[in-house]
């Protein structure tokens, strides 16, 4: 068994302490060590973006990022964006819009929307759809994800 | 999960060529690491150590000075697309960085990165698997060296055609300083053998501090893309063209590189030629376009590439003056 290393780090608001390997990807820390399965590992090579989690206030593929290099970090993964029992805007507009389907590119896009909305609040579709592609659909389309962002921006502008 | 490997994170440049050179070809650079992850995933890459650079301070950032734009090595390329001089200054590399990968990539590759990133050739991807070699439709149409993959950077055409360098850290002087040298990005490529030989002239402790882009009045200058996908994707090919262009409008230096041609981004010299000391038309950028693909030594299944060679060379040189015809009138 290979030495761990102590990283010390901020999830969700949360002060969070985990040992990893250097070679262990912060998405199988998160999911594996932390149990925080929401990002999901889908092409686990940073085409699909189902694995999305804020990192320091940009969005990244956390399969692409040691988890040893989150220490003193933010990260935001999808379950850090709804508010006890209330969703978050993007994940209600979600569902009202039915931009989902099989679910598993889900946490991806609502993490990378969020990302998105925090640095441009009021985008054009044009900015959604540039800035949602690292994100992978395969089922839905990418037409109801668009406008539930669309949808999610207006009501976070009340 | 990739194989075990030894961690660094040295917090000064010293340091870091320190642990670069204790295992010699044995230790990676891990900056962004949208590339040398995804090569260790596939055990492509399976280095003993590697060496986080993104604690050294003072490698990212953009400085405006003396006439030159000078970005940090470690400066993701969301920050350079978002900077205002480089915006003004270099619209071909916002075009290039912008087209690069989606928001999750750009928001963690860095510009050294993407210079020192290796081939994306499937050949080399899949372990030097003979079986893949087939599969020549996006290969180089000017092969070199017996090598037919391409160069994946779409930055350092644009940078050979902005004329700009690289400094690269390169060892440590008797006094304990680090010594730099300066390479031009024309410089710093080679073929790869594929095997111990990078696309990279750097020695395995060398690390790339910044790159420095000169701002010259009167330069224009496009980049063009010609991609199967509009994003996230690698282009088919890519014509970058920087145009001196004097008061009569008389060309008087032209830069014209190409990228996803061959396993170096290739100058076309034959286009550059053609170009210095006339006027700038349509006609001329067609011929242009034709002088830059002279000399390809395709297949079947890679002729296309010529064609696509000769509309984004003149695209690109039409943009640069601002004419893009293509987009519609």
């Amino acid at each position: 068994m290979a030495t761990k290393t102590p990283v010390s780090t901020t999830i969700n608001g949360e002060p969070v302490e985990f040992l990893c390997e250097p070679r262990q990807s912060l998405l199988e820390v998160l999911r594996d060590t932390l149990h925080l399965t929401g990002a999901k590992e889908g092409c686990n090579n940073g085409n699909c973006g189902a694995c999305t989690v804020i990192l320091n206030g940009v969005a990244v593929d956390s399969c692409l990022v040691l988890g040893v290099e989150v220490e003193g970090a933010e990260v935001t993964t999808v379950e850090g964006l709804a508010c006890r029992n209330e969703l978050h805007p993007i994940q209600q507009c979600f569902l009202e819009d039915a931009a989902l389907q099989c679910g598993i590119c889900t946490p991806g896009f609502l993490v990378a929307a969020k990302a998105l909305l925090d640095k441009i609040p009021n985008p054009t579709e044009e900015q959604i759809r540039f800035h949602l592609a690292g994100n992978i659909c395969r089922c839905t389309g990418y037409d109801k994800i668009v406008k539930a962002v669309q949808h999610a921006a207006q009501e976070m502008a009340k | 999960m990739i194989s075990a490997f030894t961690y660094k994170s040295p917090t000064t440049l010293k340091d870091a060529i320190a642990s670069l050179a204790s295992e010699p070809g044995k230790s990676e650079v891990l900056a962004g690491g949208s590339d040398l992850l995804a090569l260790m995933k596939d055990r492509i890459a399976t280095p003993e150590v590697v060496v986080n650079i993104k604690s050294i301070p003072n490698l990212s950032g953009i400085n405006v000075a003396g006439g030159k734009i000078q970005i940090g090595a470690n400066t993701t390329l969301t920050d350079l697309i978002e900077h205002a001089a480089v915006k003004k200054n270099l619209p071909a590399l916002v075009s290039a960085a912008r087209d690069l990968g989606s928001t999750q990539i750009r928001n963690v590759a860095t510009v050294g990165g993407n210079l020192c990133q290796r081939n994306r050739d499937w050949y080399f991807r899949n372990g030097l698997n003979p079986e893949v070699k087939e599969e020549l439709q996006y290969s180089s149409i000017f092969p070199m060296e017996g090598q037919v993959y391409v160069h994946p950077s779409t930055l350092a055409p644009v940078l050979i055609a902005y004329g700009a360098s690289v400094t690269v850290a390169s060892g440590v002087d008797a006094a304990g300083k680090e010594k730099t040298r300066e390479i031009p990005v024309e410089k710093l490529f080679q073929v790869s053998d594929l095997k111990g030989k990078r696309e990279v002239v750097l020695a395995p402790n060398e690390i790339i501090v910044s790159v420095n882009v000169p701002v010259v009045d009167g330069v224009k200058a496009a980049e063009i893309e010609v991609r199967e996908r509009q994003s996230h994707d690698w282009p088919l090919v890519q014509a970058a063209a920087a145009l001196t262009v004097d008061a009569s409008g008389t060309i008087t230096k032209a830069n014209v590189v190409l990228g996803h041609v061959a396993p170096v981004p290739v100058r076309a010299s034959a286009a550059e030629k053609l170009l210095v000391g006339k006027k700038l038309d349509a006609n001329l950028a067609t011929q242009a376009g034709k002088a830059a693909s002279e000399g390809a030594k395709t297949t079947p299944k890679n002729e296309y590439k010529t064609a696509l060679v000769e509309v984004a060379v003149k695209r690109a040189l039409l943009g640069a003056v601002g004419n893009e015809y293509w987009k519609g009138a």
